[in-house]
């Protein structure tokens, strides 16, 4: 019964959702014959090691183009959920109202939120399910790159692969959705998003750091791993056991402007807050449920807006 | 007579200033098809969509089907088939996937009806609305009104952008269908000749407020026109006669007087008979002056 109220969405939305899962497709396809290519051909031992493997495969340039075309392709991930979110999301209430055809659906039937949820839970589902795609395929090219690495138990590739981006897409999709139900204008509704999807990225980057200090270690240089672990920021540690920023260290201790001349024992040692690689599940579930919520309310505003709002 | 769409002391004011509509009181009884007249901005538009819920009152209340469109919006669209003035079709979407579309959102939905009317009308159920003229739009989005089966039809102008033909064809898809069904319709719109042969009830609305609320046998019956001016008129007809006058298209400005239905066939009628289109004309004009003479009596007191 739901399929063909489904189908008609997407059809209303035919453009967006031909970018979205073209993309989406060429995208899994470029990675799948890339990462066969890797394997079948032997490349993969050219990323085993962290320092470069100087063989005749390794230096060939179908090794050179297979790198580039991976390091390409996980570096367009982070783009992927807010081109996605925005083209997926925006237009959904936003070109209805504006070509007048959310008057003619809504004059057919007697519940706005039931017209909401035809046409929204269709589009926002390929948003997500196009961005689980394109995260899952972003953490199989990394582990082509670092097969070392193990990815459960690493920050590599933090926020860039796995369901995080669908979560993401998720996300852009829905304050698109929202914004596009209040102005009832695509075009606006597009750059506002992408204004308001940038002060909201701040503003839960700042949070999120803040929590995320709160759960750091503190790892010398010797603990820290650059490959698994979450870089948040470098600090001194002086032998009594205090740890400062560099800026309160320069205030407190102008040794540690000045530099250890390496005479004696270090006065002062640079050490690395960070998250341990072991807790990137934990870290990354918690962060998407963060988004998950944000994306909650926002539709719930968007459907508030529908069942308020007065069509053109 | 149960009347189906009812405004009391309705009134509905934007951005705080400009009153659309202002003191209106009308009753659409059941099973009638009503013509909606007046002039742009006269508020056709704001009361129709005001009784889907698609407005807010500002002040009074409105009746569709016996449930308030403000606190019941839901309810109200379910007693309504609306046709507003653009159809406002999915461009990308042909007349089958709007039939589908209109299924799904609308229980009891009659897509067979919906079929039927379109095939009628020899529209192709596979064409893309996007590739439809403006008349084979607007009668996709008359199919698909009538196929809701609802009591209560809102025409809101749908006859403005259409050709002489396709107005024809709208028209006797919409009366056949109503008369049928046993529905009640209200249609607004500009064309009174169309309106003369369709509908049973004429309401004449302008500045805001009711001007004329009969049946158009009752509109043809009570009032004549008198070539010259007013005083010339109220010679005639009497002072309290005179409704008000406009020019003729060409030679003696023309006056619309009331008259009672003549009492027997010896009596001999003043003037001459008027047509719809010089009941509702006469009728504006007399709005219009009245709402001079209030805004200059109102200036007076101002000042």
């Amino acid at each position: 019964m739901m399929l063909r109220p489904a189908l008609l969405s997407f059809r209303m939305q035919r453009f967006e959702t031909l970018i979205i899962v073209g993309a989406t497709l060429i995208s899994v396809a470029v990675s799948a014959v890339t990462i066969w290519l890797f394997s079948s051909g032997g490349y993969a031992d050219c990323f085993s090691s962290s320092g470069p493997v100087f063989s005749s495969l390794c230096q060939s340039s179908m090794a050179t183009w297979l790198d580039r075309l991976l390091r390409a392709s996980t570096s367009l991930v982070p783009i992927f959920p807010i081109v996605a979110g925005l083209l997926a999301g925006g237009p959904i209430v936003a070109r209805e109202l504006e070509t007048g055809t959310a008057r003619l659906a809504w004059s057919l039937g007697p519940s706005r939120l039931r017209w909401f949820a035809q046409r929204a839970v269709p589009i926002l589902a390929m948003a997500g399910l196009a961005g689980l795609a394109i995260g899952l395929t972003s953490g199989a090219l990394l582990h082509q790159l670092a097969p070392a690495t193990d990815l459960d138990q690493s920050f590599m590739g933090f926020r860039n692969r796995g369901p995080f981006v669908a979560v993401e897409a998720l996300g852009v999709a829905a304050v698109a959705l929202a914004i596009g139900a209040i102005l009832g204008r695509t075009i606006p509704t597009l750059v506002l998003t992408l204004i308001l999807v940038g002060a909201l990225s701040a503003a839960i980057d700042k949070v999120d750091r803040t929590l995320l200090l709160n759960d750091s270690v503190i790892a010398s240089g010797e603990t820290f791993s650059w490959d698994n672990d979450l870089y948040l920021e470098s600090r001194v540690k002086f032998p009594n056991g205090e740890v400062l920023t560099y800026e309160e260290a320069y205030q407190t201790h102008p040794e540690v402007q000045m530099g250890w001349d390496g005479n004696g024992p270090p006065p002062f040692e640079d050490v690395v807050v960070s998250i341990p690689g072991a807790r990137y599940h934990e870290i990354e579930l918690r962060e998407s449920v963060a988004v998950g919520a944000l994306a909650v309310v926002f539709v719930a505003l968007a459907a508030f807006a529908v069942a308020r709002r007065r069509p053109r | 007579m149960t009347a189906v769409l009812e405004a009391h002391g309705f009134g509905k004011r934007y951005r705080r200033r400009t009153w659309a509509l202002r003191g209106v009181d009308l009753t659409v009884p059941a099973s009638s098809i009503t013509a909606l007249v007046g002039p742009n901005g006269s508020g056709k538009s704001t009361l129709i969509r005001s009784w889907i819920g698609f407005e807010r009152a500002t002040e009074g209340r409105l009746s569709t089907g016996g449930v308030d469109p403000q606190k019941d919006r839901g309810g109200a669209v379910a007693r309504v088939g609306y046709v507003p003035q653009t159809p406002s079709l999915y461009r990308d979407l042909s007349i089958t996937d709007h039939i589908e579309l209109a299924a799904s959102l609308r229980p009891g939905f009659d897509r067979a009806m919906a079929a039927h009317y379109v095939e009628r009308l020899s529209i192709p159920l596979r064409a893309r609305a996007g590739e439809l003229s403006g008349g084979e739009g607007a009668q996709v989005g008359l199919a698909l009104a009538l196929a809701t089966r609802a009591p209560i039809l809102l025409l809101d102008e749908p006859l403005a952008s259409l050709d002489p033909l396709a107005r024809r064809e709208f028209l006797h898809l919409m009366v056949e269908a109503v008369r049928a069904s046993g529905a009640t319709a209200l249609l607004s719109s500009h064309v009174i000749t169309d309106i003369e042969q369709a509908c049973d009830r004429l309401v004449v609305l302008g500045k805001g407020h009711t001007l004329l609320d009969l049946s158009v046998t009752e509109a043809l019956v009570h009032h004549r026109i008198i070539e010259g001016t007013a005083a010339e008129a109220a010679a005639i007809a009497g002072a309290d006669a005179v409704v008000g006058t406009f020019p003729a298209p060409a030679g003696e400005p023309l006056a619309l007087v009331r008259v009672p239905a003549l009492a027997d066939a010896t009596s001999e009628p003043i003037g001459r008979a008027a047509t719809l289109e010089e009941v509702v004309i006469g009728h504006l004009a007399a709005g219009r002056r009245r709402a001079a003479d209030a805004a200059a009596a109102s200036a007076e007191a101002a000042a």
